[in-house]
């Protein structure tokens, strides 16, 4: 599973969601390859799942080239991460299995 | 054996691309991670590095010339403020320093945090580069060397590493959160925003009731907000220099299109710069994540501006508008005035420092506070960033840039001076 985390610049707060969404997906079992993203360069990525924050989607506006996105409106807040994240990867991974 | 003590200092650790592939290989190796991402991630830092260097060759080529133009036509030293131009420069003078000043700089952080009753830990790995780079650059330039100049970069950047998370989470706990802190060389914004919003608004008179249209959100994109904003400063300067003297470094190149181009040129520098930043941090941060996790359980942890936009986005965009507004009132004030120093407006920082006052002052004083305080403050800045400028050292008045963070003209100001003070030392 691909996963890009996006953020303003791609260095600062993205990067803090991968360390978090790393340590989720280790407890959930669950592989994938994250990698983050800026605003500006993230429509030339691909991948299974986009997380980022309100503000960034709206600079965005395209996300045509993910299968599923997830909004947070906390970057801090455990709770968010874990109701939101969690389903969307689960689901991903399922959705991944049939294929594979 | 002395042979061998020699190769590893001058080659090994001497060597600032392999020196910050040895910090994320030591990082990497605590996480305990698979060998192959080991290698991986270390590859990746040392591209990340050497990509960083080849963004100082391109934003130098541009910086030199305009600096040149600007000083030689205006009679005025005409200084662009951008963080990341400091960065590339001193990482490609300084890159050694630099590295050892994050790195010693970050476990002086842990230390200060162990010791003192104020838990506050930095985890925003580009903010603690960019500070170390302007930080040992700065130093440099007052004449320290060696081992000197790393144990007082070392000694300032784990200070301030500390001191930033400690002195905004009051302000943060106060109206936004008591979750974490900030981390950023912002504390003069933070501050200075929070006590006179409170004196002049109403915090219950909201930016939030104002409608701000999503056709604003591309200022948030930083390389085309740069180019854009970029481009305008430039034309302006150079219609007041005028075509002859333009000419003279636009050779075939129409004038014009010269000055127009000039933004986007810089910009792509600083898309090279940001690219690899990306790829150095991304292994670091990680592995000081963990370290502070492990060795500081429950401490507060300080983290970068974007975490504090979603308490107030109307307010972003109001604070960034205003501050930049300031920023220009700044710059023209300086000219007028006929100071030695004329700053340019960062537009970069403007959006992110005018954001996070935007949302301190909307916290504190509501709407009125939002409009007036990021402004002032705008006009403020621009002038002490003039004051501190000179003391920075050739490596950046030589390319006409410096430092914009808020604290750089103040903090940074007074840190200065004593390091003037005290001399080279070498």
């Amino acid at each position: 599973m691909r996963i890009v985390t996006v953020c303003g610049c791609g260095m600062g707060s993205s990067l803090m969601l991968r360390i978090y969404v790393e340590e989720l997906l280790k407890e959930v079992g669950v592989k994938a390859d994250i990698t983050v993203a800026d605003m500006m360069t993230v429509k030339a990525h691909s991948g299974d799942l986009m997380i980022t924050t309100p503000d960034v989607l709206r600079a965005v506006k395209d996300t045509s080239s993910f299968t599923k996105v997830v909004v947070l409106n906390s970057l801090v807040s455990q709770t968010e991460l874990n109701e939101k994240v969690v389903p969307a990867v689960l689901e991903l991974s399922r959705e991944l299995g049939k294929e594979g | 054996m002395q042979a061998i003590l020699d190769f590893l200092v001058g080659q090994i650790f001497g060597n600032a691309a392999v020196l910050f592939g040895l910090v994320s290989l030591v990082g990497l190796l605590l996480l305990r991670k698979p060998i192959e991402d080991v290698v991986m991630g270390v590859t990746k830092t040392i591209i990340g590095f050497l990509i960083l260097l080849a963004g100082a060759m391109t934003l130098s080529n541009i910086c030199t010339p305009i600096a040149s133009w600007v000083g030689t036509i205006l009679g005025v030293q005409g200084v662009q403020p951008n963080m990341w131009v400091v960065l590339s420069l001193g990482m490609s003078q300084y890159g050694r320093e630099v590295g050892l000043a994050l790195t010693f700089g970050f476990l002086l952080n842990i230390l200060l945090a162990r010791v003192l009753p104020w838990k506050g830990i930095n985890v925003t790995g580009h903010i603690m580069l960019l500070w170390a780079a302007w930080v040992t650059t700065a130093l440099a330039g007052l004449g320290y060397t060696g081992a000197t100049l790393v144990l007082t970069a070392t000694i300032a950047c784990g200070v301030s590493y500390w001191f930033f998370v400690v002195a905004s989470r009051p302000f943060m706990k106060d109206r936004i959160t008591s979750e974490w802190a900030l981390c950023m060389p912002n504390i003069t914004g933070i501050a200075l925003t929070s006590w006179l919003s409170r004196l002049i608004g109403d915090p219950e008179q909201s930016c939030e009731d104002i409608p701000v249209s999503d056709r604003f959100a591309w200022v948030r994109d930083s390389v085309v907000s740069i180019a854009i904003f970029g481009s305008i400063i430039w034309l302006i300067v150079g219609l007041i220099a005028g075509r002859e003297a333009v000419q003279a470094f636009s050779g075939d190149q129409n004038w014009i299109i010269y000055l127009l181009l000039l933004g986007a040129q810089f910009s792509a520098g600083i898309a090279v710069v940001l690219f690899g930043v990306r790829m150095l941090i991304a292994e670091i941060v990680p592995a000081f994540n963990g370290i502070a996790k492990r060795l500081l359980p429950g401490s507060i942890m300080g983290l970068d501006y974007p975490t504090v936009f979603t308490f107030a986005p109307t307010a972003v965009f109001v604070g960034f508008f205003c501050k930049l507004l300031g920023a220009g009132v700044g710059t023209l004030l300086q000219a007028a005035l006929g100071f030695p120093v004329v700053v340019l407006p960062s537009v970069f920082m403007d959006f992110w420092d005018g954001a996070l006052m935007g949302v301190f002052a909307d916290r504190f004083g509501g709407r009125r506070a939002a409009f007036l305080v990021p402004f002032v403050l705008g006009i403020g800045i621009q002038l002490l960033w003039g004051l501190s400028y000179p003391l920075t050292g050739s490596v950046l008045t030589g390319n006409a840039v410096c430092m914009d963070y808020p604290d750089c003209g103040t903090f940074g100001l007074v840190f200065l001076w004593i390091a003037r003070f005290f001399g080279g030392g070498g």
